[in-house]
């Protein structure tokens, strides 16, 4: 009977069907299974009470770090603290004295989140800085307990890192939302063709999308950087390159252009390091 | 006359969707998927990644299906923990699919369509071929659509596709035979009576 045929291959062959089944076949799924990344988390909470004991533990720890270096700074502090914004002259010409201004670089979530969940990053990029002490201003918190602190460097950095208050959540959301858009961007990028000249490829919204993705990148790297969280750093640090890439080709780029990113993008399988990353975030929450 | 009466019972197909030996294998692999056992993962993938990849198949580009794939997987895996029946996993893992489909078209930016049925040059021609046919499975509809690929691309059976994707036997022959009847008539098959 035909129609078994197609039920489930038994009785006399239909030669159109066959006819397909060698054509379609070609598409047939070969991939392998992909690694597992970590056992998900069981239907019980001892996984999350286990989470939530290592955050508590991690806010003690740098809740005690930073209560140690403020209290380290009132006792060194020559300058009176600022109150509520009001600056004092003794600060202006502090500022004055600095060998560039600072430059800072806030997260989006900075400046809106209520409840003092935000990191504020001050950076300094001057290689010129004398290899002396230096003051520099320190991260701004920008809740109702607004300070200033002013921390003395003895070793000239490149770098002055402070953070006011962190986001204990062991996966920072932020980061995990970060590599989502990341992995949306990569493949959006892989899916661009310019086959030729004449219908070059318009990747202005994937420019557009790596150049935002490129600010936060660099400052959740520096996030990680500075709470010592190598791992989420060193991803960030992988990433960074092409998001820098996309961002600086031109807004139809050539062939060749695009292939050479692509090529990277394959070799060095970013798209399943940061897979695998959003995977093992999941888990230890839910 | 004799009075001797034949008692004809219809034969009828099983009313269950899946076999039980078929149920409990799954069930105990993904217990297992969940204490982090590698080779059970493996198996799994083994018997649902065709299902998972004929299904995005019907909906978004070729090229793009194998990273899709494990796409599903990795996402299966991380929400297992949400699965309520295991026993249901075949229909759960497919919904994921769909749903990762539509993800793919709602984000993916409007650029000039490659059309997959423009030969390119790092095409061969048994792909374009399949490219041609495959275009014209996409024009059915979706039911149909997606029980054809499972079959005529994955190489699954009938009971198979009953099995993996939750649908009931009777189901899956109605869309395997309609489809087929309507692809002849678009490929400009003559119909086989």
């Amino acid at each position: 009977m035909k129609g078994d045929y197609l039920w489930d291959g038994s009785g006399e062959p239909d030669p159109d069907i066959e006819n397909l089944e060698r054509v379609l076949g070609t598409l047939r799924h070969k991939a392998a299974a992909p690694a597992l990344p970590v056992a998900p988390a069981k239907r019980h909470a001892r996984l999350n009470w286990f989470a939530i004991a290592a955050a508590l533990i991690l806010a003690v720890v740098v809740g005690a770090w930073a209560i140690s270096m403020r209290h380290q700074s009132e006792q060194e502090a020559a300058l009176p603290l600022a109150q509520n914004g009001e600056e004092s002259k003794q600060e202006e010409k502090l500022q004055g004295s600095l060998p560039e201004a600072p430059q800072r670089i806030e997260g989006p979530a900075a400046a809106t989140e209520a409840g003092g969940e935000k990191s504020v990053i001050l950076a300094t990029n001057s290689k010129a800085a004398p290899k002396r002490s230096a003051r520099a201003w320190v991260a701004r918190d920008t809740d109702e307990h607004d300070r200033r602190e002013v921390i003395e460097e003895d070793q000239g950095i490149d770098e002055i890192v402070a953070l006011s208050n962190i986001a204990v959540t062991g996966f920072d959301s932020e980061v995990t939302k970060h590599i989502e858009k990341a992995q949306l961007l990569l493949r959006s990028f892989k899916n661009a063709r310019a086959e030729n000249d004449r219908r070059a490829a318009d990747i202005s919204y994937e420019k557009r999308m790596s150049k935002d993705l490129l600010y936060q990148n660099i400052w959740l790297r520096r996030s990680a950087e500075a709470r010592g969280d190598l791992p989420v750093g060193e991803l960030l640090s992988s990433l960074e390159p092409y998001l820098i890439d996309i961002a600086n080709l031109p807004a139809k780029p050539s062939k060749d252009d695009m292939l050479a990113i692509k090529e990277r993008i394959e070799k060095k399988e970013i798209v399943a390091t940061l897979q695998v990353y959003s995977v093992q975030a999941a888990n230890p929450i839910y | 006359m004799s009075g001797e009466l034949t008692l004809v019972i219809p034969q009828t197909e099983s009313l269950l969707a899946q076999p039980v030996n078929e149920v409990s294998e799954g069930a105990s692999l993904i217990e297992a998927v969940r204490g982090g056992d590698q080779e059970a993962f493996g198996r799994l993938y083994t018997l649902y990644a065709p299902m998972v990849h004929g299904i995005l198949l019907a909906r978004v580009p070729w090229r793009d299906v194998d990273d899709l794939v494990q796409d599903v997987f990795l996402t299966a895996f991380r929400r297992l923990n949400t699965l309520r029946d295991d026993n249901a996993f075949g229909g759960w893992i497919a919904m994921i699919a769909r749903n990762r489909a539509m993800d793919y078209h709602r984000r993916a930016r409007e650029v000039e369509e490659l059309n997959e049925n423009i030969p390119l040059a790092s095409q061969s021609e048994a792909e374009a071929e399949a490219a041609k046919v495959l275009e014209v499975i996409r024009e059915l509809p979706e039911a149909y659509r997606e029980t054809l690929i499972l079959r005529l691309v994955e190489g699954m059976t009938g009971p198979e596709i009953a099995e993996r994707t939750g649908l009931t036997p009777t189901s899956v022959r109605v869309n395997l035979h309609r489809g087929m009847k309507l692809l002849r008539e678009k490929l400009g098959m003559e119909e086989v009576s």
